[in-house]
Parts: structure tokens; sequence; C-alpha cells
């Protein structure tokens, strides 16, 4: 593993994927502070052409760069990995967890603090639309966003939740995620917008709204899918003609020859941040790894090969204009999306329910009653 | 019965008497791999946070939903059994009728189901089912319906995709209960002038019950556990406990809530089954060998068929009516179920063999870029050969372990024989995620935490009850004495059980050994708990990969399955030819 600084690797690769590089910016990258180290570091791996993207655009070039090797861990459910770090055995030294569920870490002191004497500090500053906090570094940002089937709404396409729930003027069956996937899903935030609820009034949702515009559609939707893959399948497959899909999933079926559209408007951003587990054995390493991705070079190799978007806006003065278009957080569509609010999604409510554990009750209590 | 079977007992060989060192195994097993973990999750459902309490209890027992689920569960794992039953019955019969060479045949088909992961067979059912799929493009060719039905995203694809992984579950149980009737007992009523439906319902069926039992509650069992096959293909509404159970302990982390449910599961669950418990591990009441003999008599009179049946009166022309009739159908019937057993292979196959970048049915193409794909991948194969490797290992050892128990469960009478009986299925019961739960905590503790024997227990305890369920139904009509005569006529207890006892009962050994090692195989949510990067296995890799994107290349991993088998049986073919 004493491979050279790969830029030939990536050059070539992203020659492959066909989307050129400006050469300037990375003709002279920025002199970093030196992780240089030794011994291992164990990685969450997001599985995939992701688990791929984060190979090539981070592992191998930490690893040449600072001699520390990186071993890609698969990924665990977040109540998995928050069971080893309680049982004092953590999955992994970095782990990855979803913004929904970041705060009930945080909460119950699970995190070992971010070390942010590794980095530069206008990578730090670089971090939008969400900053880098104590315990994460935000990692990927994506959307779920409105996806329909292009062949069937050849003439006018749907443009808003609210066209979903127009059966009229957009017929067809529709699938969104089921209720359970709760912040991860978005359906409560679909069903309120759907519903006449602007952008910037969405929290604190309101449970019974959002399933009451859930009722309406109820007897349209062909499937409630319940993971990334399916959402996209029952497009591709025509068993759905419209409804919601993350926009990574969606470019990827469109890049394997499918033909399904989606609008930024009224997406909603979501996050997943890097973290260090309490009692992971190699923290230092792990804390320089977090810092080579905060950089912006990484995270543009990594856009380059998943549309999955920079944390770090600097990341965007080394994509092209073409992948840029791609990106959830491209500077022209941030403000079309709406930030999912994970502060609502964890504060416990007068029940003593936080939003997760009401939207899987309420998901519950609402899907298996009696019709 | 009691004096007889202390009679019986005198007369066995000396390692069915006195204390019972081989049952020492399987104690250590349950103990270490399973009691242990279920304590502390049984600690966890009276924890929240630091304080004691029965807070998670009340929680789940005052939820009208969470009722609702539960009895939703049972009326879904009821009714998958009462169907598998109906279908599995006559299937298994048709077997059990047809010469050596078919059976085998037969019986090796109903495993192909079970060659593919659960995600891509019901992608396959997807393509078989759906509105756009091969059934409704079919009928909507022949114009037999303007509409496409709706077969699929409901109780229908629901009940479709369980049945289908269930129905072999219940054959070869019984199946192995028919082989071992007695066709002299069968012509000996018909000689008396009964007719044959007569003879089926009162001699036949009655000693085929403790297949029809044992098959019963595995189905039931693991049906009790489903949730991504309703999830996947049934209907919002088939929202089932298991699932509750499994989104408490990933995404919320409410470990004290999710166990508070499992041990309500295992306690509603584990005392049914200790009150039907006379039934279920029937024959041990009484002596065996004598039992196995007298079958008409004791037996046909408590089991449960025996007691309706016997006064049903069968009008000699209906009767031949009907076993006239009962060829042909069984004919039909069984070309059908087979035809709805290897339907969603068939799929996989041709997906397998897609040149397309994506799943698609019908393939565009086809071409082997899948399998390239696969075998480039070194880390797919480093894990198909983890799963391979620990799946063996725990079914073997499963297989070696639980044995003795089946054993002693079926000729001993002892104190406290009937709750170890409950013991050593009850893994069945709880769901995975929560054995996984407890498992992890109880490995950590004990410094074990990354070591891949951690598979190896975990899946020997998961594999333990089908040993226990299939081999106790197949020795409630094995016949002691053969054992008894080797025995006596100076056989080393080894010795007997080489030249006696596993030839008689080679297909429920062979049939818990592969339930053993397909529950293992097809594990997820075990080896999210026990992974580490000494130890990664092939339904893990598939896991990572559907969640961004089902690829063709999990079902190659289905048609290599396919292959071993039929490689298994080709080489099974050619070896007994040539003796």
């Amino acid at each position: 593993m004493t491979r050279k600084w790969p830029r030939r690797d990536f050059l070539r690769t992203s020659a492959l994927t066909g989307f050129g590089l400006m050469a300037g910016p990375l003709a002279a990258p920025a002199i970093a502070k030196s992780l240089t180290g030794t011994g291992t570091v164990i990685v969450h791996d997001g599985g995939g052409s992701m688990g791929v993207a984060q190979r090539k655009a981070y592992s191998e070039p930490f690893e040449a760069e600072t001699g520390i090797r990186v071993i890609h861990q698969a990924g665990v459910p977040a109540g998995v990995q928050r069971a080893a770090i309680m049982a004092g055995a953590p999955k992994h030294d970095v782990a990855n967890i979803s913004g929904g569920s970041l705060d009930g870490f945080v909460h119950e002191g699970l995190l070992t603090p971010i070390d942010y004497s590794w980095w530069e500090q206008a990578d730090r500053d670089g971090f939008d639309p969400v900053p880098t906090s104590t315990y994460a570094v935000p990692a990927m940002l994506y959307s779920m966003l409105l996806v329909y089937d292009r062949s069937r709404f050849k003439d006018k396409a749907p443009g808003s939740w609210a066209d979903i729930w127009n059966l009229k003027d957009f017929p067809g069956r529709r699938s969104l995620a089921a209720g359970a996937n709760a912040a991860d899903g978005g359906t409560f935030e679909i069903a309120l917008m759907a519903d006449g609820v602007p952008r910037d009034k969405l929290y604190p949702l309101d449970w019974e709204r959002a399933l009451r515009s859930l009722d309406r559609l109820r007897a349209d939707v062909v499937k409630w899918w319940a993971n990334g893959a399916e959402s996209v399948q029952l497009l591709v497959d025509k068993q759905s003609a419209a409804g919601s899909a993350w926009n990574g999933r969606v470019d990827g079926a469109n890049d394997q020859g499918a033909t399904l559209g989606t609008t930024w408007n009224q997406g909603i951003l979501q996050w997943a941040g890097w973290t260090v587990p309490k009692g992971a054995p190699n923290v230092e390493n792990a804390m320089k790894y977090i810092a080579f991705m905060g950089r912006a070079e990484p995270q543009a190799r990594f856009s380059e090969l998943i549309t999955y978007g920079p944390t770090n806006s600097l990341a965007f003065r080394h994509l092209s204009a073409e992948r840029t278009a791609l990106m959830p957080t491209a500077p022209q569509f941030k403000n079309l999306q709406v930030v999912q609010d994970y502060g609502f999604w964890n504060k416990v409510d007068a029940n003593g329910l936080n939003g997760l554990k009401r939207a899987v009750t309420e998901w519950e209590r609402w899907v298996t009653a009696k019709r | 019965m009691t004096s007889t079977g202390q009679g019986d007992r005198a007369a066995s060989p000396s390692w069915h008497r006195g204390a019972m060192p081989g049952l020492l195994p399987v104690l250590v097993l349950l103990v270490l791999g399973y009691l242990i973990p279920m304590g502390t999750i049984l600690w966890t459902s009276l924890h929240r946070g630091p304080n004691f309490g029965f807070a998670a209890y009340a929680e789940v027992l005052g939820s009208a939903t969470i009722l609702r689920i539960v009895l939703r569960t049972l009326e879904v794992a009821v009714g998958t059994t009462l169907l598998c039953l109906m279908l599995g019955y006559p299937f298994a019969y048709f077997i059990a009728t047809r010469g050596k060479r078919w059976a085998g045949l037969l019986l090796a088909l109903i495993a192909v189901p079970y060659l593919t992961s659960i995600l891509i067979r019901s992608y396959a059912w997807i393509a078989i089912l759906g509105g756009n799929g091969l059934i409704n493009r079919a009928l909507l060719e022949l114009g037999l319906v303007d509409e496409p039905l709706a077969l699929v995203f409901n109780s229908t694809g629901s009940t479709i995709g369980m049945v289908h992984i269930l129905l072999p579950m219940i054959v070869l149980p019984i199946y192995a209960a028919m082989q071992r009737i007695d066709p002299a007992v069968l012509a000996a009523a018909r000689n008396l002038g009964a007719h044959p439906a007569s003879v089926f319902f009162t001699v036949f069926l009655p000693l085929s019950a403790p297949g029809v039992v044992a098959g019963s509650a595995l189905v039931f069992l693991s049906a009790l556990g489903f949730y991504i096959t309703p999830a996947l293909l049934g209907s919002p509404g088939d929202y089932l406990i298991a699932q509750a159970i499994e989104v408490r302990v990933t995404m919320l982390a409410e470990f004290d809530v999710a166990a508070a449910q499992a041990c309500l599961l295992l306690l509603l669950v584990g005392g049914a089954l200790f009150l039907l418990r006379e039934r279920l591990t029937g024959a041990a009441e009484g002596a065996p060998g004598r039992r196995a003999a007298s079958a008409g008599g004791d037996g046909l009179r408590k089991s449960t068929f025996g007691i309706l049946l016997p006064h049903l009166k069968w009008p000699g022309t209906v009767a031949e009516r009907a076993a006239r009739l009962a060829g042909p159908m069984l004919w039909v019937l069984t070309g059908l179920l087979l035809v709805f057993l290897l339907a969603p292979m068939l799929v996989v196959s041709m997906v397998a063999f897609s040149n397309a970048p994506y799943l698609t049915f019908p393939p565009p193409g086809y071409s082997t870029r899948w399998f390239v794909a696969f075998l480039e991948d070194s880390r797919w194969l480093e894990a198909a050969l983890f799963s391979v490797v620990v799946s063996t290992l725990a079914a073997f050892g499963a297989l070696v372990v639980a044995s003795p128990l089946a054993f002693a469960l079926a000729r001993r009478r002892f104190r406290g024989r009937q709750l170890l009986w409950l013991l050593a299925i009850s893994p069945m019961i709880v769901p995975h995620i929560i054995i996984g739960l407890g498992l992890f905590f109880t490995f950590v503790a004990l410094h074990l935490n990354g070591n891949p024997a951690t598979f190896w227990i975990a899946y020997m305890v998961t594999g333990v009850p089908y040993v226990v369920i299939i081999m106790l139904s197949a020795l409630q009509r094995f016949d002691v004495r053969l054992e008894q005569a080797a025995a006596s006529l100076g056989g080393h207890p080894l010795a007997v059980f080489r030249t006696v006892t596993l030839p008689l009962l080679w297909l429920p050994f062979l049939s818990s050994f592969l339930f053993a090692f397909l529950t293992a195989f097809d594990d997820l949510i075990i080896s999210l708990f026990l992974s580490s990067p000494r130890g990664t296995t092939l339904a893990m890799r598939m896991w990572e990969d559907i969640r961004l994107e089902i690829s063709p290349k999990t079902a190659v991993v289905g048609v290599l399955q396919l292959g071993v088998l039929v490689l298994v049986m080709t080489c099974a073919a050619l070896v007994k030819r040539r003796k």
C-alpha cells in the first residue's frame, strides 16, 4: 500500500466518467497540514458504488499521503452501531451516522469530539449549508426528490409535491417512502408540502395534518418503499409512475439507461456525518482520516464519482459546470430545497417522544388501521 | 404406558440409560449462546436508562397498535401454515409414492427456492406478478382481463412469497414420516376390506401425523419471524411484529421496548406451545418401541385426526370415485406446485445472464458480465467463502450437539423434559434481531467480539430448533427394537448408530442439516451485530449493495448455488450407480 499520489488514476477515472476537470486549481493543491502516521484505521464503507467512490476519492489517496492503512468495513444500521458503542466495541473508528440519528448519539455521550487541529481553517469555513460541529463532520449531502417516469409524462411533468397528489392531471400510481423510515424517508414533510405548507414553515411538523394528507393519496400508492434500491426499481419496472427517491439513486439509474425525471423544487436536503465513536481503538488516525475527507479536493473527487454533494463548498471550485449541475448543493439549486431539521426530529415532545419515535408510532397506527 | 416404558428401557442399549452425558454439549451451547444472551435481553427490557422497572412492558401492553400488529402476525402465521399444509401434504404424498430415484429428484427440486437470497427472490416475484409482469402480460395478451390484476403489493403477493419459501419446510418432514410407514400395515387394512379412502384416513394419515406436526411447527415458527417478504411483496397493512421490533432496534435504538416486545412474544408463543406440548412431543410419552408398532391403537386415538376420522362413514361409491380422481389430481397439483416453486429461479437465472447494466426483466440480451463482475470482486468472493465455511460448520455442529437431545427427548422421560424441548426450539420464536443483540452483548463481555467463532456459536443456536423438531418427529416412528436387536447381538453403540440408526434416518439428518445451513447462510440480521474486519458474510455484502441498487450480481449468487446443487446431485447419482 505504498502507492504514489494517484492523480493520474483520478484523471483517468474522471475522463472515463465523461466529466473533465478544471485543471487550474488542482494543479496547485493547497499546502495542507501533514497527516502522516502509522498503523490502521477502520472506516465505514457505504457499499456498492458509494464504497468504490469512497475508496478512490478518500482512502487510496489518504493511504498514499499518510502511510496509514485504511480498512473498509461494512456499515451497520444506527441502532446496531449504538449497541456496539454502548458495549464498548464500536464497529468502526470512523462511523457514518445519518443526520436524523446523530443527536441521539451525542445526547448519550457515545461520540468523541472531532479534533479540528488537523484541519485548515479555510476548509472548516467552507462547510455549507451544513456546518461542522463538535461531534460530527457532514460527510455528504443528498436530496429526497420528486421523481417520475419521463415516458409517462411527456407533455407536462409534475413539478411539486402537490402535483404528486393531483391524480387528475398526472395520472398513474405512486410510490413514497414508508413512514417507518421516519426522518430518512421524508414522507411526512412531503405530505405537508403537498397539502400547501410552505417550505420554511414545515417545522414543527403537524403529524395529524400530514396523515390526513396521506389519507388522500393512500389508495393510489402502489407501494410504500423500504429502501433506496426499491424506490427506483418500482419506477424502472413501471409499477409506479411517480413518487420520491434520493437524487443519487435516480442518477445511478439514468446512467444505466433508465428515463427518470426529477425536479429540485421542494427537495428535502439530508446529510450524514462522519464521527468517531467512543471506545474506538484508533482515534488519532480516525481524526486524520476525517480531516483528509474535509479537504476540498478529495471531496470534489468523490462528487465526480457519485452524485452526492460535497459538504465543503470549496469543492465546487474543482468541479466542472456539468458535474456541478448534478449536485443537490449546487448554488443554483440549494435554495429550491429545504434542509431537513434534524433538531426537530430529535426534540422530545410533551408526551416524552422524540420526532423519530413519534413518526414510527403514528405510522404504525395509521398503516395497520382497518379501512 | 409407564410400566411398558420402563420395560423397554431395561432392554435399551447402554447409551439410553443412566445419566445423559451426551446432552452436555447442547446444554453448554444453549446456556452460552441463548440463555445468557436472553438474560441480557430480559435485563435490558427491565431497565430504562439506569432505572429498574416495567415501563417498557407498560408501553407495549398499553399500545392498541402493537396488539393489532401481534394479532395480524399470528393470523398471517396460522394462515400460511394451513395453506402450506393443504398444499404440502398431497405434494409429499406424491413424492412418497414415487420410486426412489424420482423422489430424490423431486426433493432436490423443492430445495431450489432456498438458493436465492430473499431480495432477488422477491424481485423475481414482482417480475412475475406485477402489473407489468409475466402473468398480467399473458392475461392481457389473451384478452382474459382488461386491467392488470392486483397480484402483488397486497396480501396475495405476501402469501405467495411466504408459501413459496415455507412450503419445502413442511414437505420434507411429512415426506420423511410417510416414507417410514410400513406398506404391510396399509395392505393389512385393505385385506380386511377397507376402502382406499378409508385406509388413507384411518391408517395412513394418522401414521404421518408426526411429520405434519413437525412441519407445521417449523412453518408457523418461521412465519412469526418473517417481515422482509411481507414488506417487499405485501400490502402496507402487512406490518408484522418482527418489523416493529427491527425498527426499534436498528433505527430508534429503543432497546428496552424492543426487548420487552420480544419477551412478550416469547411468553405468548412459548406458552401456547407449552400447552400443546403433549401433542407436539407426543410419542415419547409412551413406550417408544411398542408405540411404533401399534400406531393404529393409542397413537391414533391421541392424534388430532384420530379423534375425528374413525367416526366418519365412507360410502363405497364416493370413496371409489374419489380414489380414482385422486391420482390424476395429484399429478396436476404436483405439476403446478413445481412450476410455482421453480418459476422465480427461472427469472433469477435469466436476470443473472442479463447484459443490462441494471436489473430489468426480461433482460434485453444475454451475457456473462455479471458472473465476471462477481468473480472479479475479491470482497464478494471472500464473503462467500466465509459464509459457506461458517454455515457448514454451524449446521454440522448443530446436528452433532442437538441430535442427542432429540434422541433423549424421544426416548426418555425425565424431569424437565418438556421445558428442555421448549428451550431448544425457542430460538425460532425470538426474532433474530433480538438474538443478535443479546449475543453481541454476551460476546463483548466474554472478550470474544470480532472472533469469527462467534458466528459459529450463533448459527449453531439458530440451527438447534430445526434439528430437534425434525429429528424428534423422525424418532417418533422409529422402531427402537432394531437398535436393541443390533446391540443385543453385541454391536458397539457407535457401530449400531452407523449401521442401523444412520441408514434409517439419513433423510431427517440431511434435512436438519440443510435447514440449519440455510438459516445460517441467509442470515443478515445476526451478522450485522457480529461482523468485523475478520468476518463479513455474503448476506451483508448483498445488503450493502441493495441499499443503493439491486444489481444482477445478487442473482449470480443464486445461479452459482444452483450449480453446486446440480453438481452434488450428479455426483451422488454417479456414486450410487457405481455401487
